[in-house]
């Protein structure tokens, strides 16, 4: 479904991404994990297609089709999803707007026809309630004033109603509480099936005690040095980076 | 002399305002309160001519059963007598300008007799009054008005003034507002001039004790248009409050130039503008507030900022904060920026096409200064004439 090649990325002149290679299978989850500056949200940044991200060398496709040649909202129509390290405050635009402009402008994308008023409501409405988002929560500015569970909690809605082909979840559980962590977790596991495609982004082996994967990668300084089954996240956690001879880069 | 001045003058009376206007000529970017608008275009104008529109029809009102007084190229075309607690009345001469202002000096020099809107003492408006004007420049290259609003003791009314137009022609008008003890006025003003024409008013509020004055500006027309506002706190517990968004693109030129005096204690003023410049439009703010020496517990707040969507788009911004005395409360702020690149990436990453992306954020970035305007058609309906606004400009290219 995903499949990247020999990825090479540069930000601000810099090589970050040294030659990644990683096919992800529908109906798979795949784990990315790595210390800071190992060049994490540069590969979710790239794929997503965020300008200043400069591909020098590789290829990324989806489906088939050339990733890297499409505008990021061609990348969204085409069903890849992009959960947000650090999601963006949006003042002046309600949440539920951003909701319907987002789903209304991917299904124009794909020729399909526009949801009314009264489909969108119940389709959020059904959504936010699994989150456990309030309707006062949709009401508000993008982001703006949630706290760091809120904000997690709207990235997934957004995945859920968007309803990607594959999810690209880019440190999804930073700034969690436990309890938040697990509603999250939920959330992404309730769209876990044989036809969507994941990759879990994470610094931390604990999200993946609650989204298992079924693969495991170690990026290190702009490669991955390491894959495995589930059990090599957990390995990771007992003896750290250095014990696969990686320093934590700055 | 300029010879557009000269033009300007041809039949004017020997009025103090016109001897003042000889003597200083138009006005130049040399005074520092015209440092940012330069009136050499509407010399050329005035010296060359421009081409005559046709005459705009009267368009429907903003908000639904308005009741609408009609003033073309400068001439009242209906007289109210008092109904329903509001008259509208012709009188021979305007008022005399209250400050020292270029643009009051060569409307009192100039207008042909003035109108007068009178809401009576207790009245409260159920319907808004809409002023029209329309210029088409077939009377002439200039026109001129006089406006007179007198909002009597404990009377409320909304007060809705739209310009419009085609062609070429230069609408300059003067607008005096007495509020008196306790009247609440709300006034919207939308500039909705003709691409090719020019617009230059002069607005001098004065309020009395717990007078409440809101003023509101759309400026969307004109290629060069300036709104300066002399607001004074004349009376305790007076609360003004001056907001404004502006739209502008191609080559227009938008100044917005405030005035507010607060002369007595415990009086308050609110200001935002608000302004999205594209193409070369360039715009330009200048808010004075004034807090006298005696003038404790003054409350005044300003705040400004321009979003650029072109790299030759430019903001000029002169806040100018006098105060006197002690124990009060004021802030000012500005900003100029681009469209946050985060925002937009956001967007564009859950679908949004970039065009409908900027357009978003965009519109968040004004409605703000919508939020006070109560009446949802009204809101709607400057909304709306703002996205078609915008939607004029040419917005990718940022």
């Amino acid at each position: 479904m995903l499949k990247i090649e020999n990825l090479h990325v540069d930000v601000d002149g810099k090589r970050i991404l040294k030659g990644i290679d990683l096919e992800v299978p529908a109906g798979e989850v795949h784990a990315i994990m790595g210390p800071n500056g190992a060049g994490k949200s540069t590969l979710s940044y790239a794929l997503a297609g965020r300008d200043g991200y400069e591909v020098a060398e590789g290829s990324a496709s989806f489906n088939g089709k050339d990733l890297l040649d499409m505008e990021p909202e061609e990348r969204a129509a085409a069903g890849l999803f992009l959960g947000f390290q650090y999601p963006v405050e949006i003042p002046g635009v309600a949440t539920l707007t951003f909701l319907k402009t987002a789903v209304n402008a991917v299904k124009k994308q794909r020729g399909e026809e526009e949801l009314s008023a009264l489909e969108f409501m119940k389709l959020v409405k059904a959504k936010a309630a699994d989150l456990k988002i309030d309707q006062e929560m949709l009401k508000r500015p993008v982001n703006v004033g949630f706290s760091g569970g809120e904000k997690k909690r709207n990235e997934i809605l957004q995945m859920a109603v968007l309803d990607p082909k594959f999810c690209l979840l880019d440190e999804t559980d930073s700034g969690l509480d436990i309890d938040a962590l697990k509603i999250v977790a939920d959330g992404v596991n309730a769209l876990r099936g044989p036809d969507r495609g994941m990759l879990v982004i994470t610094h931390y082996q604990r999200l993946l005690d609650h989204i298992v994967p079924d693969r495991v990668h170690i990026l290190a300084d702009g490669k991955i040095v390491k894959s495995g089954d589930k059990t090599l996240a957990l390995e990771l956690e007992e003896k750290g980076y250095a014990a696969f001879g990686i320093e934590k880069a700055a | 002399m300029s010879s557009a001045l000269d033009i300007l003058l041809r039949g004017a009376g020997e009025s103090a305002a016109a001897a003042r206007l000889r003597e200083s000529g138009l006005p130049t970017p040399r005074l520092e309160e015209w440092k940012f608008t330069n009136l050499r275009p509407l010399e050329k104008f005035l010296a060359e001519g421009g081409a005559a529109g046709n005459a705009p029809a009267v368009p429907a009102p903003l908000s639904e059963g308005a009741v609408q007084i009609i003033v073309r190229n400068g001439r009242l075309e209906n007289v109210f007598g008092d109904v329903n607690g509001f008259s509208v009345n012709r009188s021979t001469s305007g008022a005399a300008p209250r400050e020292n202002s270029a643009v009051a000096d060569m409307v009192a020099a100039l207008a042909q007799g003035a109108l007068t809107l009178r809401i009576e003492r207790g009245a409260v408006l159920e319907k808004p009054v809409e002023l029209v004007f329309l210029s088409d420049g077939a009377d002439g290259p200039a026109h001129h008005a006089s406006v007179a609003i007198e909002a009597g003791e404990n009377s409320e009314a909304l007060l809705i003034e739209r310009h419009m137009g085609d062609g070429g022609y230069l609408n300059a008008n003067a607008v005096t507002v007495t509020l008196g003890q306790n009247a609440r006025l709300r006034h919207i003003k939308v500039q909705d001039e003709s691409p090719d024409g020019f617009h230059l008013a002069d607005i001098s509020a004065e309020l009395g004790r717990d007078a409440s004055y809101h003023r509101f500006i759309l400026t969307l027309g004109a290629r060069l248009a300036r709104d300066e506002v002399h607001a004074i706190c004349a009376g305790e517990g007076a609360e003004l409050r001056l907001h404004g968004a502006y739209a502008g693109a191609v080559e227009q030129h938008m100044d917005h130039t405030t005035h507010i005096d607060h002369a007595v204690p415990h009086t308050s003023s609110h200001e935002v503008y608000k302004g999205v410049l594209d193409d070369r439009a360039r715009g330009v703010f200048q808010g004075g507030i004034l807090v006298r020496k005696d003038a404790q517990k003054t409350d005044g707040h300003q705040l400004n900022k321009a979003l650029l969507l072109s790299p030759k788009a430019e903001i000029d911004s002169k806040p100018a904060l006098q105060i006197y005395a002690d124990d009060v409360k004021c802030s000012h702020g500005a900003t100029a920026g681009e469209i946050e690149t985060d925002q937009l990436f956001y967007l564009r990453a859950r679908g949004v096409p970039e065009d409908e992306a900027r357009a978003l954020l965009v519109q968040a970035f004004l409605d703000e200064v919508f939020d006070g305007i109560r009446e949802d058609d009204l809101r709607a309906a400057l909304i709306g004439r703002l996205h078609a606004k915008l939607g004029m400009g040419d917005a990718a290219n940022g």
